[in-house]
């Protein structure tokens, strides 16, 4: 940590709170066409960011901030004359007057040890082993092996050392048939390689990417019941995680009302969500926030109640509830059907979109169907095309979340998510 | 007036020189990209305010092909001795080298690029230097839209104005190259969110362009428009999902050219096998009065730049002639290994990145029609409007288009129905075959960022005329 940078922010009576946060990465990088190398790279990068708080000192009484980033080639001169200006640019917005909370030590912050060379290295073997075992086409791969390295400090006298690893396997998967070749694209992330997880997102990748080379054109449904699985089900729950936050609340662009129930006259199953910390390979898992707040496990929304709001410091102080930090890793509570009696009767699988879209704010979602599955009690056909759309606001007082669960980066929650009378946008 | 040049990237250009004659020696080939951007985002909402750094960065990135291999290190900070610094870099890349060597990876030999000799300092221009404004008369203009816009209709709950600037300066060395940019651009964007019967929606309006502080005066213009948007989403209702005629707005137009052929002419993906255009090569692949470009030396925009991240100079070009796919857009290292030359799409999402094949202004060129005619000519279709957003699917040539709003045409004559969000999906030739009108507007749109995937993020612009079709809207 600069001592001159704390000392310059310390002595400096117009500032009326700052945090500095020193921010090092490591990366290693690999880029593969099938399974030969295309090309490596490597980075070592320090970022010092600053943001500093003045408040007003006449009525009405307002607190302005500024987020500074310096560079390492930043001389000691460019560091003052940032701060200085960082100061101008402070005073002048106008913000509701708020207060950063103080922090009690963090105890056993997370430390990692950096391996990314190590971490990289076994991904590419994995992948690679796995293509083998499961007859995978890999078109092409990239791996990201990333160590992070933070030092917080605080006006407050709060400082904390810690330290993150995280990972990044992007993969493009082809099959084919008579038709021709098909591709499907995964984008996984991870803090650490459990090879249980990654193996089995594996296998699902290569099994759906041969479905699809056979996939039939999307019929023209209309409306039907659809269901979501994999990552579409955290996208849809990205929803309610936005919907609930301080900042949402404090804008006025929530459909949610705390302590009202969010799912009137509900049929099926209600919605109960927690925010948390830390969730094993999820790569948010951090001990504060962005301001230096501890992070707190907060229950947000519980049998359909909205019981909880959560958030930054400052969008708390204005809600007037205690601030849980940013959270990044959510939980979902399982529902009351199981997937094989979700698939009873006539229903919409989808699998993969181009693009799933989830509007945060509106909860309008939709997205272009890459591969999905018809299943017509019990049987699965696999399709692509079309398009399927709605409002989660329409559609969740009759939904079914399943009871088997899953676990993918930040989101631990249901496998599979039941709607109905979604529109279709079908091609035959 | 001229932007002006980085005083960073002055004060080490001669010193990276020298540690550059180093390292050429070193390796069969070495390249550096350094950067000092400089970048400020003002945004007011209805309850708040801030003021925050915006798209800056500093550091450098080498790359090195050695034996057959390549290897790049993005870095931060350099020792100041040479000997030093020729350490630091020189360790990184052998390391790696060694490393996939040790690791018995298969590697895909490169050759040396063939490079000839290059000098080149060139500062773009812009109306009004960023400075042209001090920090509370930006504040105060943004301050103005949204008090205008919030007294405009009682259903607002939030609205945002957001002001963006950007200095880019680059520094580009080589064994035969000397490059150095500065450009400027920037951008802004009005967006509304209202609360009507059926909940929150939202509207959005932008403005970009290589433009300085005059981008600020130019968005009074579009406070109106978005406010009108906002009362066209809040009353709109779902589509009937099925295949109608459609006229989409250049905005439209510019979003179904990126998606479409910009990301399926991106020859790293022909490297890969991963585009289906190798195939169609020469052949039809839109109606004959389609003609699309893409090239930082097309139209002054958010990509508009001299050389692009790995030093080769900007292009001008033309992918679909009169309906024929003639050729795609490559970065060296893609045109290397496809034996043709690059055309300056080259680009990093920050000199922390690989170098992709990424697109700079795409755009479809202007035809004759004009739009009236054109709407009197549907009987039963769709004005489409309001981009939110795109995905490519080269391989298959899928497209989907979330659009926030669709104007009803019947019997040649919008009727004030609104449908809204649509969804616009299906086959890309299908949709740019189906083209049988183009008006004579021409619009780019630049305020967004293009990502490669799920990341690799960049400014690109797109953009274009009217045009009519037929296609698939959920």
């Amino acid at each position: 940590m600069n001592a001159k940078l704390l000392n310059l922010l310390t002595d400096n009576e117009e500032i009326a709170d700052f945090s500095v946060q020193v921010r090092t990465t490591v990366s290693a990088e690999w880029f593969f066409i099938v399974d030969k190398l295309d090309q490596s790279r490597s980075k070592s990068v320090t970022y010092t960011m600053v943001k500093l708080y003045v408040d007003s000192d006449s009525e009405p009484f307002t607190r302005g901030h500024a987020e500074i980033t310096i560079y390492p080639t930043h001389s000691d001169e460019e560091i003052e004359q940032l701060i200085i200006e960082g100061i101008a640019s402070a005073k002048l917005i106008k913000n509701q007057l708020y207060v950063l909370p103080q922090n009690k030590p963090v105890e056993d912050p997370i430390q990692v040890k950096e391996d990314v060379i190590g971490l990289g290295n076994r991904i590419i073997r994995f992948t690679l082993d796995a293509a083998q075992k499961y007859h995978g086409e890999i078109n092409s791969f990239e791996v990201f092996a990333n160590h992070h390295d933070i030092h917080f400090v605080n006006a407050k006298g709060f400082d904390l050392h810690y330290s993150m690893q995280d990972a990044q396997l992007e993969m493009i998967v082809n099959s084919r048939d008579e038709k021709g070749e098909i591709e499907l694209y995964r984008d996984l992330r991870f803090s650490e390689l459990i090879e249980e997880n990654l193996d089995r997102q594996l296998r699902e990748t290569f099994t759906e990417a041969k479905d699809r080379a056979v996939a039939h054109a999307t019929p023209a449904l209309h409306k039907t019941n659809l269901i979501l699985s994999g990552d579409n089900v955290s996208d849809f729950f990205g929803f309610y995680r936005t919907s609930t936050h301080a900042s949402t609340l404090y804008s006025k662009s929530s459909n949610f009302n705390v302590g009202e129930n969010i799912q009137e006259n509900v049929l099926g199953d209600t919605v109960s969500f927690t925010m948390v910390p830390t969730l094993p390979g999820s790569c948010h898992n951090s001990p504060i926030d962005e301001d230096g707040t501890v992070l707190t496990t907060t229950s947000v929304v519980n049998k359909g109640i909205f019981k909880q709001v959560w958030g930054d410091a400052r969008h708390c102080h204005y809600m007037e509830v205690k601030p849980t930090g940013n959270l990044r890793n959510m939980v979902v509570e399982s529902g009351s059907k199981t997937v094989a009696e979700m698939e009873t009767g006539v229903n919409l699988e989808v699998l993969d979109f181009s693009s799933f879209i989830v509007d945060g704010q509106t909860g309008d979602f939709g997205g272009e169907i890459r591969l999905g599955y018809l299943i017509e009690d019990g049987k699965k056909t696999p399709i692509t095309g079309g398009s399927v759309s709605g409002k989660i606001l329409d559609l969740h007082t009759h939904m079914y979340l399943s009871l088997e669960r899953q676990l993918v980066n930040r989101f631990s929650g249901p496998l599979k998510v039941q709607i109905f009378d979604v529109n279709v946008s079908g091609i035959e | 007036m001229k932007i002006q040049s980085s005083d960073y990237l002055s004060r080490i250009h001669q010193p990276l020189k020298d540690l550059m004659n180093v390292l050429c020696s070193e390796f069969d080939y070495v390249s550096l990209l350094a950067t000092d951007s400089r970048g400020k985002a003002y945004n007011v909402r209805t309850r708040s305010m801030d003021i925050r750094d915006f798209m800056g960065e500093r550091g450098m990135v080498f790359r090195a092909i050695h034996q057959g291999r390549i290897a790049e290190f993005s870095l931060n900070q350099l020792p100041d001795r040479l000997d030093d610094a020729v350490k630091v870099v020189s360790d990184n890349l052998n390391a790696q080298f060694e490393m996939n060597k040790k690791e018995g990876y298969a590697f895909i030999p490169v050759e040396i690029p063939s490079e000839e000799e290059w000098t080149v300092n060139e500062q773009k221009s812009y109306q009004k230097p960023f400075e042209s404004y001090d920090l509370q008369e930006k504040l105060d203009k943004l301050q103005s839209f949204v008090k205008h816009g919030s007294e405009m209709d009682p259903r607002i709950v939030n609205m945002v104005a957001a002001y963006m600037e950007v200095s880019v300066s680059k520094l580009f060395i080589s064994a035969k190259k000397d490059l150095i940019q500065d450009y400027p651009w920037s951008q802004g964007y009005i967006m509304i969110v209202g609360k009507g019967d059926n909940g929150i929606k939202m509207a959005f309006k932008s403005a970009s362009g290589m433009k300085g502080a005059e981008l600020l005066d130019e968005m009074a213009e579009i406070v109106e428009t978005a406010i009108q948007q906002l009362d066209e989403v809040l009353g709109a209702t779902p589509i009937v999902p099925g295949e109608y005629d459609v006229i989409c707005t250049p905005e439209i137009t510019g979003l179904i050219a990126h998606e479409a052929f910009g990301h399926g002419v991106e020859m790293d993906m022909f490297v890969k096998n991963r585009a289906k255009a190798p195939e169609y090569m020469n052949k039809f692949v839109a109606a004959p009065i389609l003609t699309m470009h893409d090239g930082a030396l097309g139209p002054l925009n958010v990509s508009s730049y001299v050389f692009d991240d790995e030093g080769t100079a900007a292009h001008d070009t033309v992918v679909i002639e009169d309906g024929i796919l003639k050729r795609g857009i490559a970065d060296a290292l893609s045109a290397s290994r496809l034996s043709t030359i690059p055309t300056g799409n080259g680009k990093r999402e920050s000199f922390e990145r690989k170098a992709y094949t990424r697109m700079t202004s795409t755009y479809f060129s202007k035809g004759t029609d004009k739009l009236d005619d054109m709407i009197r000519s549907i009987k039963k279709g769709y004005l489409l409007d309001g981009m939110e957003s795109g995905m490519e699917d080269p391989k298959n040539w899928g497209i989907q288009c979330v659009l926030s709003r669709g104007y009803e045409i019947i019997d040649g004559e919008l009727t004030g129905n609104i449908v809204g969000p649509v969804i616009l999906t299906g086959n890309v030739i299908d949709l740019l075959c189906s083209i049988t009108m183009i008006s004579d507007d021409f619009e780019l749109f630049g305020a967004g960022f293009c990502g490669k995937g799920h990341k690799e993020f960049v400014k690109t612009a797109d953009g274009g005329a009217y045009i009519k079709a037929k296609a698939r809207l959920g």
